[in-house]
Parts: structure tokens; C-alpha cells; sequence
């Protein structure tokens, strides 16, 4: 292409047209590179700790910020709170089959829809989880896991049967997935009872699990 | 839920890692310093998120990452602005840092004339110029073949020219006339 003296003027023109932005360098720089560690923390930490699938749930995604590093962790007495710790809408302590005792937080519920989050922020203000996971609830819960189809993505990538009956069950896994489970279900009801079940595709809340001694 | 590789996740933080500045300046031209840092840790958890998803050569993972910062641009238009604790520090590290050194024009005309343009043209136009796209990838960030960009482009290039050109006079014998030099042109608002 052949350069034109005004096309050039008016190149310099639209490039030089950007807003002023903030020097990134220092601080600024520092602290992008902690909010991607940060971000990555929060989602990708969740991941591994649940090491067999289960049928998706829709309308609701929680990203748990426990598990093999939490409890690792804690085991050595490094664990830390999460940084939305002050802003915890709830927690709650349960018994693992282990004998294993978890202390569960959860905070920060995101999403685009204001209504559905407001939902989810007041059900965990307001509901009192203890009643909500009692032993009939739990084993509930359990059955309908066992009757299911679950798998485990072994470490050299390949699928194998997971759960109960199969080497890789892990009953305090089993446990704190009834026990998702039944909160998750509980929220998506009173979505549904508020006409906002898939309003929000994005709606999501942040947990955190401590569960010192916990035979993942 | 399947569980992520690391590879994934180092490709992720690659990525991250070279496009974190110009996602920054991406976001801040659009919504300010104010709001750029919530935007960015939006786009970034969406990132790690969709990790799965995310391509495996430089380029379409570029486009991809700022696929999902425009997403987020436009979802931020449509609700309240979400405030995210893990953007506080770099919320408040904006806030006090200095601007980038500029020329003593500050481009404010040409803004103003580029936002004059139909709202395609000027964000293809802004993808071009302020953040360094091409016309084809700025078209695929938009949703518009490359052909349809190019038009696009090449008309909202006229427009400019047209309202960024001193206005012609009439030139006095001997004079040549300044008719097609570009430059910041009185815009006629008050």
C-alpha cells in the first residue's frame, strides 16, 4: 500500500488519540501481577478438590476455595483465611465420616443479574444450615450420589468408575458432596421460587472449607 | 467437573502475563482508572474459569482474552458495576499513580470526533489505533467478517478526514490553499 502524506497525518492523529492512562510501572505493576495470582487462586484452587464428577446442577456455581491446598495447609498450621473472610455471609462446622471436623465459610456471591445475587446473599443470611443439613437430608443426599454415575480422572488422564463400590470412594468425599449438594439445591429452589432459576448464567458464590485431619 | 491440567494453567499465566498491561489500558480507556481494575479481575477470574477453552497459539488466545474484556465491557453497560475485593489494591495503586507522559495535544478533538462516528466504526476504529489490533482482528472482536470491517474502516477513515480538516477558504491569489490538512478542526461545539 501506498503511503499518503494525509493518511499518515491522520494515522499519528488517531494513535495519539487514546485517553491519558496511568503509568503502569511500580505499585501498579506490582499489583497486577497479585491480582492475577489472586484470580487464579480463586478459581483454580477449587479444581482438584473434587476429584470425581457428579451431574451438573444448573443455575447455580459454587467455586470452593478448599481441599487438598487448604488442608494441606492447615495440617502445618499455615492455613489462612480467605480474603474475603471479613465479608462472610455465613458459616457452619460439620463431622466428616472421618471424625474429621470442617469449618465452612461463604462469601462473595458474583453474577450479572443484582436480583438473583441479592437471592443467594439473602438465603445465606437468613437460613439456618444446621437444620437445613440434618442426618436425613445428608443421607438423602448420599443415596441419590450412590445411585448415580461418577468418575474419576486418574492422574495419567484416563476415566475409571469413582464412588461407592469402587477403589477410589472416599466417604468424607462423599459426605461433603451430599452436603454441597443439598445447599445447592436449596438455592436453586429459591431461585425457582422467585422466578430467577437462569436469569443469571453466571451466578456464582465463593466457599471455604477447613478440614484439618479430613481423608480426602 | 473435569479437573484442569497445570499445562493449561501455565499457558493461562502465560498469557495473562503478556497481555495484563494492555488488557489494563484496554479497560481504562473505556471505563477509567476507577473501574478498569474491577473490570480486569472480572475478566481475569472469567479467564481462569473458561481455562479450558483457552486457545493454544499466542494470537487467538490474545483474541480470546480480550473476546472475554469486551464481554465484560458490555455486561458492565447493562447492570451496576461490580466491585471485587481482589481489585482493591489495584484500585487504589490507579488511583494514585501518575499519567503516562503526553504530547501537549491530548487528542481530546479526535476523540471527540471518533465518538461523533456510529458506535461500530468507532470502537473499530479505537481497537485499531488505541490498542494496536488490525482491522481484521479488531472486525473479529466485533463480530464483523474482516471484509465488513475493512468498509467499515475505510469509511468512518472518511468521516474523520472530513471532520478533522481545517475548513477550506478560499485562497488568495498567490496563496495555496489549505484545503485536506488535518488537523484538530474547530468541532463547532460551544
Amino acid at each position: 500500500m501506498t503511503a499518503h502524506p494525509d493518511r499518515e497525518r491522520l494515522d499519528d492523529l488517531l494513535d495519539r488519540s487514546a485517553p491519558p492512562a496511568r503509568m503502569i510501572a511500580g505499585p501498579v505493576s506490582d499489583e497486577l501481577e497479585q491480582l492475577q495470582i489472586a484470580a487464579r487462586d480463586a478459581v483454580v484452587d477449587a479444581v482438584p478438590r473434587r476429584t470425581w464428577a457428579k451431574p451438573a446442577v444448573a443455575g447455580l456455581a459454587a467455586l470452593f476455595l478448599f481441599g487438598g491446598a487448604a488442608t494441606a495447609a492447615t495440617a502445618t498450621g499455615l492455613w489462612q483465611p480467605p480474603w474475603w473472610a471479613d465479608q462472610a455471609l455465613t458459616s457452619f462446622t460439620y463431622t466428616l465420616p472421618s471424625g474429621a471436623e470442617c469449618s465452612h465459610m461463604v462469601g462473595v456471591v458474583g453474577g450479572s443479574d443484582p436480583e438473583s445475587i441479592a437471592v443467594v446473599e439473602s438465603f445465606y443470611r437468613s437460613t439456618d444450615i444446621g437444620a437445613l443439613l440434618n442426618d436425613d437430608a445428608i443421607d438423602t443426599a448420599i443415596a441419590q450420589i450412590r445411585s448415580e454415575e461418577n468418575t474419576v480422572i486418574t492422574d495419567d488422564g484416563s476415566i475409571e468408575p469413582a464412588g461407592w463400590g469402587t477403589v477410589h470412594y472416599n466417604a468424607d468425599q462423599e459426605y461433603d458432596s451430599a452436603m454441597s449438594r443439598i445447599l445447592t439445591n436449596a438455592i436453586n429452589a429459591k431461585l425457582d421460587s422467585e422466578g430467577l432459576r437462569g436469569a443469571d448464567q453466571n451466578l456464582s458464590y465463593l466457599g471455604n472449607v477447613n478440614c484439618p485431619g479430613a481423608d480426602w | 467437573m473435569t479437573r484442569r491440567s497445570d499445562g493449561r494453567t501455565d499457558d493461562l499465566s502465560d498469557v495473562l502475563s503478556r497481555e495484563r498491561d494492555s488488557l489494563l489500558r484496554y479497560l481504562e480507556r473505556r471505563l477509567g482508572h476507577h473501574d478498569a481494575a474491577d473490570a480486569l479481575a472480572e475478566v481475569m477470574l472469567t479467564a481462569w474459569r473458561r481455562s479450558h477453552l483457552l486457545p493454544r497459539e499466542p494470537e487467538p488466545a490474545r483474541m480470546w482474552l480480550f473476546g472475554i474484556a469486551r464481554n465484560v465491557l458490555t455486561n458492565s453497560e447493562r447492570s451496576e458495576r461490580r466491585r471485587h475485593n481482589l481489585a482493591d489494591r489495584l484500585r487504589g495503586a490507579l488511583a494514585t499513580a501518575p499519567d503516562e507522559v503526553r504530547p501537549a495535544d491530548d487528542g481530546a478533538e479526535v476523540r471527540d470526533a471518533i465518538s461523533r462516528l456510529q458506535p461500530a466504526q468507532a470502537e473499530l476504529v479505537r481497537l485499531i489505533h488505541w490498542d494496536g489490533f488490525t482491522v481484521a482482528a479488531a472486525g473479529e472482536l466485533l463480530g464483523i467478517s474482516a471484509s465488513t470491517a475493512r468498509t467499515r474502516y475505510l469509511k468512518a477513515r472518511m468521516d474523520l478526514r472530513a471532520a478533522l480538516t481545517t475548513p477550506t477558504t478560499t485562497p488568495l491569489p498567490g496563496q495555496q490553499s489549505t484545503s485536506g490538512d488535518i488537523t484538530p478542526a474547530q468541532t463547532g461545539r460551544p
